[in-house]
C-alpha cells in the first residue's frame, strides 16, 4: 500500500516540467532553446454611455448633438478651434481641456520580472522564481461568490447561437461590468452588484482588483494581460474621484480626446488592437465613438500560452464534421494519451493542460444533443467545479480535435437586461459619482472574443509528454476511448485557479 | 548533433539515429537507470528497451528536448521492471527511493482529490520553482536522476549527512505541499 503511493508519487516527479528537469542538469550542458510558440486568445469589450451632454462651463460648444442624432465622425470643428474655456473648476474634478487626444497618466501595473530565458545566472533566475513565489502566495478565494455570475452570464450569453460560433469572456465582462458598478449609483449600481454576486460596491471593489492581480502575469512564459481604460471627452467635466478609483483598483488607462473625431476614434482602436495582439482586429476596425457620447468603458483580456502536449502535424487528416446546417470537411488533429474522460447529463468531458498552468476543457454534447441543452444544464457546474464529483473514468484517450479559429462579436444589452441589469439602459440610469451631465445611459455593450487553436499554435508548444508506460496503476491496461469532436461542441480555457477565461460554442470550426 | 537533427534521422527512419542517441544520451540514460534499478546487467537493457521505445515513438512524436524525454522513457521503463520483478530480485536503488517518497504521502484528506501523474507533476513543477535553485537541483538529482546522496555530496560540495537533512527537510515540504492542495494518492 504504502509503495503503490509511493510509486505514485514517483510517477508524478517523472512527470515535472522538462525545463526543470534541464536545469537540474546544469552542470552537465545547459541548452540553447528556442521558446515555444503560443495558443493565443483575446476579448474586448467596450461599453459606450450616451446622452445629453451638460458642458462645463455652461458654454455649448459647436458639437454638441441632441441625444439620438448622428453625425458623421470628423465634420465637427477641427482641435484648436475651440473657445477658451472659463478657469477654477472644483478641485475634486477632471476640467474639460483643450481639444486634443491624449492620455493621462496611466496605472502603476502590478510588478512583473520577466522570465530570464534558458542561459540566464542563477541571480536572474532566483528574482523570476521570486516573482513565480509572489504569484503563488496571492491570497486565494477571491473567487468565491462569482460562481452564481460566471455560470448565468455564460448560459446567457452562450445559448442559441443558433449555427455560428460563439465566444464570451467572464472574465472580460465582469471586469467592464465592476468598473460600469463603480461609475453609476443608486439602482442601476445595484443590479449590476446583484449579478455580479457582491453586497456592496466596496466588496466588488476589493474582489474585482484580487481578479486582476490574480489573473495578471505578464513574463514572457504565460501572458495573462488584462486592460482597463476610461474615454471621456475633452469638453465635459468628470469626478477625479471615480477616475482615480479606476486607476487605482482597476488599473485602468484614462484618456481624453475630441469626442466622435476620427483621430479619437483611432487611438481606441490602437489602443484595443495592442491590448489584443491584433487578434481583434477584424471587428476592432469597426469600433467608433459617436459625436454624442459621453463616456466609454474599455477592458481587454489577451491570452497566451503553450500547451502542455503536442498534437503531431503527421497525424492531421482532413475527416468530416457534422455541422448543424450539413456536413463540411475539416482538418482534424490527433492525440493519443492516457487520461481522464468525465461523464456528466449530456455530455462527455476532457482536459487538456496549458503550459504553467491552466487547462482547456472540451464538452462534446452526447449524439442527438444540442449544445444549448448541455449549456444550460450542468455544464457549468461541472466546469467551476474543475470536474470534481462529475463520474469519471481513466483511459487511453484517442483525441481527434479539429482545427478551429472561432470568434464572434456580439452586443450584451439584451442579455444583460434579461440577467437584471435594466436600469443603465434608460432614463433612469444614475451616472452621478462620474459625471453631473443628465440622461446618461448606456448605448451599447460590445464584447468581441476569439480563440485560435491550429496545429501551427499547438504544434509550437511542444512540450513532450511520452504517451507513459508507467503512468496507468500497474497491471491495469486502461481500455481504448475514442474522444471525436465531430460535431458541435463546447470548449472553456480555464486558468490555474480554475477562473473560466473563455468559453465558446463552436459550431462551425 | 543537435536534438532536432537527430528527431529527423528517427522520422526518416534513419537508424543512425540510435546510434546518434547512445552517442549523445547513452551515459545519461544509462546513469538514470542504473541509479534507480542498482543493477548493471537491468540498468543496461532498460536503456536498450529506450532505443526501441523510442525508435516506435518517433514519428510521431517530436520531442523537442530528448534529455528529459528519453529521462522519462528510462524512469517509466525501470519502475517496470521494478515492479515485475521485485518478487525475485532487491533493487536497493529504487526501493531506497521509494521508501524515502513514503515521508511525503499526504495525509488523508478530508476532501479527496485524486490526481493523474501529469497532474501531480504539474503541482510538483510549480513547488519546485518555489523553492531555492540549490534546493530544486537537489530535489531533482536526488529523486528524478536517482543520485544518491554520496554522488551529490561530491557534487554540490555538502556532506552526505548535511544533505540527507536537507532532502527530508524537501520531502516534509512536498508533504505539506501535498495536503495544502488535498491531494491524496
Amino acid at each position: 500500500m504504502k509503495d503503490e503511493r509511493s510509486r505514485k508519487l514517483y510517477d508524478g516527479i517523472t512527470n515535472v516540467d522538462d525545463e526543470l528537469v534541464e536545469e537540474a542538469q546544469a552542470d552537465k550542458s545547459r541548452h540553447n532553446r528556442t521558446w515555444l510558440k503560443w495558443a493565443a486568445l483575446a476579448a474586448c469589450l467596450v461599453i459606450v454611455a450616451a446622452g445629453a451632454i451638460k458642458l462645463w462651463p455652461s458654454r455649448a460648444p459647436t458639437q454638441q448633438q441632441e441625444p439620438g442624432t448622428q453625425q458623421e465622425p470628423g465634420t465637427q470643428q477641427e482641435p484648436g478651434t475651440q473657445e477658451e474655456h472659463e478657469p477654477s473648476p472644483p478641485p475634486d474634478t477632471i476640467e474639460p481641456y483643450e481639444p486634443i487626444c491624449f492620455q493621462l497618466a496611466g496605472p502603476a501595473y502590478p510588478g512583473v520580472v520577466p522570465y530570464p530565458g534558458e542561459n540566464a545566472d542563477s541571480q536572474a533566475y532566483e528574482l523570476w522564481a521570486d516573482y513565480l513565489r509572489s504569484l503563488r502566495e496571492r491570497p486565494t478565494g477571491y473567487k468565491n461568490g462569482l460562481d452564481g455570475y460566471l455560470a448565468e452570464s455564460t448560459v446567457q450569453f452562450l445559448s442559441g447561437a443558433g449555427t455560428e460560433n460563439r465566444v464570451y469572456s467572464p472574465l472580460n465582462v465582469y471586469m467592464a461590468l465592476a468598473m460600469l458598478a463603480e461609475i453609476t449609483d443608486g439602482d442601476s449600481r445595484q443590479q449590476l452588484l446583484d449579478l455580479l454576486g457582491s453586497d456592496s460596491i466596496e466588496s466588488l471593489r476589493d474582489q474585482a482588483h484580487a481578479v486582476f492581480e490574480a489573473s495578471y502575469r505578464d513574463d514572457g512564459l504565460v501572458t495573462t494581460v488584462l486592460s482597463n481604460s476610461l474615454w471621456l471627452r475633452n469638453d465635459m467635466t468628470y469626478s477625479q474621484t471615480a477616475a482615480d478609483t479606476l486607476a487605482e483598483q482597476y488599473y485602468a488607462f484614462t484618456f481624453r480626446g475630441e469626442m466622435g473625431s476620427d483621430e479619437y476614434n483611432k487611438m481606441l482602436r490602437d489602443w484595443l488592437s495592442s491590448q489584443t495582439g491584433g487578434l481583434l482586429d477584424d471587428y476592432i476596425n469597426d469600433v467608433e465613438l459617436s459625436p454624442e457620447t459621453v463616456l466609454a468603458l474599455a477592458s481587454t483580456v489577451y491570452y497566451k500560452a503553450g500547451w502542455a502536449d503536442e498534437f503531431f502535424e503527421g497525424g492531421t487528416s482532413p475527416d468530416v464534421f457534422h455541422a448543424t446546417d450539413g456536413d463540411v470537411e475539416r482538418d482534424f488533429m490527433h492525440q493519443t494519451r492516457e487520461g481522464t474522460v468525465y461523464r456528466g447529463d449530456g455530455f462527455t468531458a476532457v482536459s487538456k493542460r496549458m503550459h504553467e498552468g491552466g487547462w482547456m476543457w472540451l464538452i462534446l454534447p452526447d449524439e442527438g444533443t444540442d449544445v444549448n441543452a448541455v449549456l444550460a444544464g450542468d455544464m457549468m457546474p461541472f466546469l467551476l467545479n474543475g470536474g470534481t464529483g462529475a463520474s469519471q473514468g481513466y483511459y487511453n484517450v484517442h483525441l481527434s480535435l479539429p482545427k478551429f479559429d472561432v470568434s464572434s462579436r456580439m452586443d450584451l444589452a439584451d442579455g444583460l437586461c434579461a440577467l437584471g441589469v435594466t436600469d443603465v439602459f434608460g432614463s433612469t440610469a444614475d451616472f452621478t459619482p462620474i459625471t453631473d451631465g443628465e440622461g446618461v445611459f448606456v448605448d451599447k455593450v460590445e464584447h468581441a472574443a476569439r480563440v485560435t487553436v491550429d496545429e501551427e499554435g499547438v504544434e509550437a508548444a511542444a512540450y513532450t509528454v511520452i504517451p507513459a508506460p508507467g503512468a496507468a496503476p500497474p497491471g491495469d491496461e486502461p481500455e481504448d476511448y475514442y474522444f471525436t469532436l465531430n460535431r458541435p461542441f463546447l470548449f472553456a480555457i480555464t486558468g490555474t485557479d480554475g477562473l473560466p477565461l473563455f468559453v465558446g460554442v463552436v459550431n462551425q470550426p | 548533433m543537435e536534438d532536432s537533427r537527430i528527431v529527423e534521422l528517427y522520422w526518416r527512419r534513419d537508424e543512425s539515429a540510435i546510434a546518434e542517441t547512445q552517442r549523445k544520451y547513452g551515459g545519461f540514460c544509462y546513469t538514470v537507470a542504473r541509479n534507480i534499478l542498482s543493477d548493471r546487467q537491468d540498468a543496461e537493457e532498460c536503456v536498450s528497451d529506450t532505443w526501441l521505445r523510442a525508435w516506435n515513438a518517433m514519428p510521431p512524436q517530436r520531442p523537442r528536448l530528448l534529455r528529459p524525454w528519453l529521462g522519462k522513457v528510462v524512469r517509466n521503463l525501470a519502475i517496470n521492471r521494478w515492479e515485475k520483478n521485485r518478487a525475485q530480485k532487491r533493487y536497493s536503488g529504487v526501493e531506497l527511493l521509494l521508501d524515502e517518497l513514503a515521508d511525503a504521502i499526504p495525509s488523508p484528506q478530508t476532501l479527496e482529490k485524486h490526481m493523474e501523474a501529469e497532474e501531480l507533476g504539474a503541482l510538483i513543477s510549480a513547488w519546485l520553482r518555489g523553492l531555492d535553485s540549490d534546493d530544486r537541483t537537489l530535489f531533482l538529482r536526488r529523486y528524478w536522476n536517482g543520485e544518491s546522496l554520496k554522488e551529490l555530496a561530491r557534487l554540490l560540495g555538502e556532506s552526505p549527512g548535511r544533505l540527507a537533512q536537507r532532502t527530508y527537510r524537501l520531502r516534509m515540504a512536498l508533504k505539506a505541499e501535498l495536503e495544502r492542495n488535498g491531494v491524496s494518492l
